[in-house]
């Protein structure tokens, strides 16, 4: 399990992250959507350890800056930087050797093969397309078949039909017992394969629902996402002008605690209470 | 650990490769390399005493030895300390930020890796110093010695840049004690300067009496770090005794608990290092792409004029004056206070030598137009070349240079304005002379984008060891009507009538605009054919 608690994060004066907490369960597949400028990356680079941040995140009760949760994310970053001077085949036998891995080869030319890389295993990094290189970034971070990946908009650079793996491959993981935690604003390319989704907007997390919570209401991510985050202007100024003391508890309440969203158990309540919860806070 | 080493052997092994494949990179390094053995091996004549006998008589080879190691010493000890309060010594890829940092390895070994590679890199730097040689040769230092000085001088760079490193792992731990060590520096460096300018001014001192005091055993062992520095290269240049080897011993020491200090403590240093792996990263992009890479950190500040105007072609003129608005801070900018601190020397000079205003005019356009020369190798025109939207955008291609090629005259006329204004009040010139030679200073920035734009007609770039000779040797071409002109008008107005004063100017502006508006043809021809690849 993945849990990330109170997690902030500021750049100088300006709050990428504010006070972010929510869990990612085993197996499953979690996405964390927001429009740009959101804060999803740098949630991402926090649970990664890249960033200094403050709360506490934690990946199956050990800390995640720690080297035994470090071994235990794998990561696709926005832009794949890779080793210029690495063929693609170099890039697998070190990231193997970095996570001690044995008897890797096998499975190394099973992604090979997936990701229809196989005749390119000879290639410099630097002489590979951005997609190419973006698959390389992929097939390295399940090499070690780490318990969580964090794939940060991992589609994009991506042509269909290696969409369409990649799609099948997150299924495959997720069966597989890995959970994953994917950053993106595309929301058509993911939206059938999703447990549980996390909408985040001005460093906030705004809502999470659950995939069979939202189809129960006949609702699709795409309609929660624009209902979440179109009228939040609309809804600041309506909390502006209408709050209570009671309504505003709820509305802490709910906001600080992404279990409590949780609880309540219907995603249409979920989202709107988050969503009141935030613009209190901004107010 | 294997990861690492496997990591360098297949980069070392594939660049090998690559550059069999592409050998110039590998022949400029062959070229570089045995052109530094071959000055080592080269015989240079020692000339010490031939031609200032009294002036060695005086500063023996340890006299300027202590002098040269003492300020190399505080330079670089003061650097390293100063930047180590804000990044480590360590270098990184973005790769190794995709790769190595979220890797279950321990921070203190990634810590050991960035660190590995940035003395790599100034261990490679250093190989330049071996291009000294000659010119030591020239102080009586035998190629043994010089060796000698060479090995402890990099050891002591090396050590150095793990003192940079100690600072930054402690200041990581205790922040608030940043901006204290960094004033604590800058008020040493003041102190230093201002000592040193007491003893000689106020005290009288003397070079003999300086260096006695700097090779005093009490300043040597006294002054932690950089006096044992010293002593140590002063051993190698005049001979090691035991007082230099004690003093290794005590760096070596002083480092070592150094290390032992760094690697008990967990580090949290991937933001910092990733912040400054980008910027360089930014940096060598530009580099790359023939960018300028002066401001590349400096954020600019959004002032309220914005795209304030523009219609067509000229939109590019207002977009670059928009540009210049938000680098520059109340319009000041570098070339400015430089071209104003030229033009207080000349009203120096006007006043001590009772020079005419129209020489001295004569003299500030030519310093104008060779400062110009290097504040154009980056200009607007250069950027809008590599940009597709300046090849797709519609309207005229010749106008569309023109108004391109007008931001960066237009500021380079608001930084001449200021020195124009301190010549015209302190300098006794007429004004139409003051105007007119403004004018031809501009015309002579126009001459320069001329070069520029031929250049990139013709070589697709004004970048690469092959394009900036074509470009230096086509400027030089454009520039000699000018020059010709400058000098005969110069020589007219001394010796015969001032009216030749006016007359060069005159003419250096409409020949150096018709030749402009010529190759503002070339800059045509570039659009029409379009982006280079």
């Amino acid at each position: 399990m993945l849990e990330i608690s109170h997690v902030s994060k500021n750049y100088d004066k300006v709050a990428a992250n504010k006070d972010v907490t929510f869990t990612v369960p085993d197996q499953a597949i979690a996405l964390l959507v927001g429009p740009n400028g959101a804060g999803k990356s740098t949630i991402i680079k926090c649970v990664m350890g890249l960033l200094r941040y403050e709360g506490e995140i934690h990946i199956d009760g050990v800390l995640n800056k720690s080297q035994e949760g470090r071994g235990r994310i794998g990561y696709v970053p926005e832009i794949p930087n890779l080793y210029p001077l690495l063929t693609v085949a170099e890039h697998l036998e070190f990231v193997a050797r970095i996570y001690k891995l044995k008897n890797w080869e096998p499975y190394a030319q099973e992604l090979l093969d997936r990701f229809e890389m196989s005749d390119k295993r000879d290639k410099l990094g630097s002489e590979l397309s951005k997609g190419m290189q973006q698959k390389v970034s992929i097939m390295t971070a399940m090499l070690p078949r780490p318990r969580f990946i964090l794939f940060d908009e991992p589609m994009v650079g991506l042509d269909p039909h290696a969409i369409k793996q990649l799609k099948l491959t997150f299924e495959e993981l997720k069966s597989s017992g890995t959970s994953l935690l994917i950053s993106t604003h595309i929301l058509d390319t993911v939206d059938e394969l999703w447990d549980q989704v996390c909408i985040m907007m001005d460093g906030r997390i705004v809502a999470i629902a659950e995939h069979e919570q939202l189809s129960a209401h006949g609702e699709t991510l795409e309609d929660l996402f624009f209902r979440v985050t179109e009228p939040y202007g609309e809804a600041k100024a309506a909390v502006q002008l209408h709050s209570t003391p009671a309504g505003s508890a709820d509305a802490a309440e709910s906001s600080g605690s992404a279990d409590s969203a949780e609880s309540s158990g219907s995603a249409d309540a979920m989202g709107s209470t988050d969503t009141s919860a935030g613009a209190e806070d901004e107010t | 650990m294997s990861a690492i080493l496997y990591l360098y052997k297949c980069r070392i092994v594939n660049w090998v490769k690559q550059s069999l494949h592409k050998p110039a990179r590998l022949i400029l390094i062959l070229l570089i390399l045995s052109s530094a053995v071959a000055m080592l091996l080269i015989s240079f004549p020692e000339t010490q005493g031939e031609e200032y006998p009294e002036f060695f008589s005086v500063l023996t080879l340890e006299r300027m030895g202590a002098i040269a190691f003492w300020a190399l010493a505080i330079v670089i000890v003061f650097t390293a300390i100063f930047s180590g309060a804000k990044n480590g010594a360590i270098m990184f890829t973005m790769a190794d930020i995709h790769y190595i940092f979220p890797s279950p390895f321990r921070p203190q070994n990634v810590l050991l890796y960035g660190m590995l590679n940035m003395l790599a890199t100034v261990l490679f730097s250093l190989i330049f110093l071996i291009y000294q040689y000659p010119n030591l040769r020239n102080t009586g230092i035998s190629r043994g010695q010089f060796l000698l000085v060479l090995v402890v001088f990099v050891f002591g760079v090396l050590a150095t840049q793990l003192i940079q490193q100690m600072v930054y792992l402690f200041t990581s731990e205790h922040h608030w004690i940043r901006p204290v060590i960094r004033f604590i520096i800058l008020a040493l460096v003041i102190l230093i300067l201002g000592g040193v300018a007491a003893w000689f001014l106020l005290g009288h001192g003397t070079f003999t009496g300086f260096t006695d005091l700097l090779m005093s055993k009490g300043l040597l062992y006294g002054v932690p770090y950089i006096g044992w520095l010293v002593q140590l290269w002063l051993g190698a240049l005049t001979g090691f005794s035991w007082h230099s080897l004690f003093s290794f011993l005590l760096i070596l020491l002083f480092v070592g608990l150094g290390m032992i200090y760094s690697y008990r403590i967990e580090p949290d240093f991937y933001e910092d290092a990733i912040n400054a792996t980008i910027k360089r990263t930014e940096r060598e992009a530009r580099q790359k792409s023939g960018g300028s890479t002066v401001n590349v950190e400096r954020k600019p500040k959004v002032r309220k004029t914005g795209l304030g105007g523009g219609f067509g072609e000229n939109t590019m003129f207002y977009l670059h004056m928009t540009e210049q608005r938000r680098t520059r801070a109340f319009f000041i900018s570098f070339p400015m206070v430089l071209f104003a601190f030229f033009a207080g020397i000349m009203v120096l000079i006007a006043m001590e030598e009772q020079e005419s205003g129209s020489v001295i005019l004569f003299i500030f356009s030519g310093m104008v137009a060779f400062t110009m020369f290097f504040l154009a190798m980056d200009n607007p025109l250069l950027t809008d070349l590599r940009q597709p939207l300046y090849y797709y955008m519609p309207g005229n291609p010749l106008l569309k240079v023109l108004w391109s090629s007008l931001a960066p005259v237009f500021g380079t006329f608001v930084d001449l304005l200021p020195a124009y204004v301190i010549l015209a009040i302190f300098v006794r010139a007429p004004i139409y002379l003051l105007l007119l030679s403004l004018l031809a200073s501009l015309s002579i920035y126009l001459i320069y984008l001329s070069g520029q734009m031929i250049t990139y007609m013709i070589m697709g770039t004004v970048q690469g060891t092959f394009a900036t000779m074509i470009g230096l040797s086509l400027t030089f071409l454009l520039l000699i009507p000018s020059a010709g002109l400058l000098i005969a008008g110069g020589i007219g107005g001394t010796v015969a009538d001032p009216i030749w004063y006016t007359l060069a100017f005159a003419l250096v502006i409409v020949i150096n605009v018709a030749l402009f508006l010529v190759a503002s043809l070339a800059g045509k021809k570039q659009l029409e054919r379009g982006l280079n690849e």
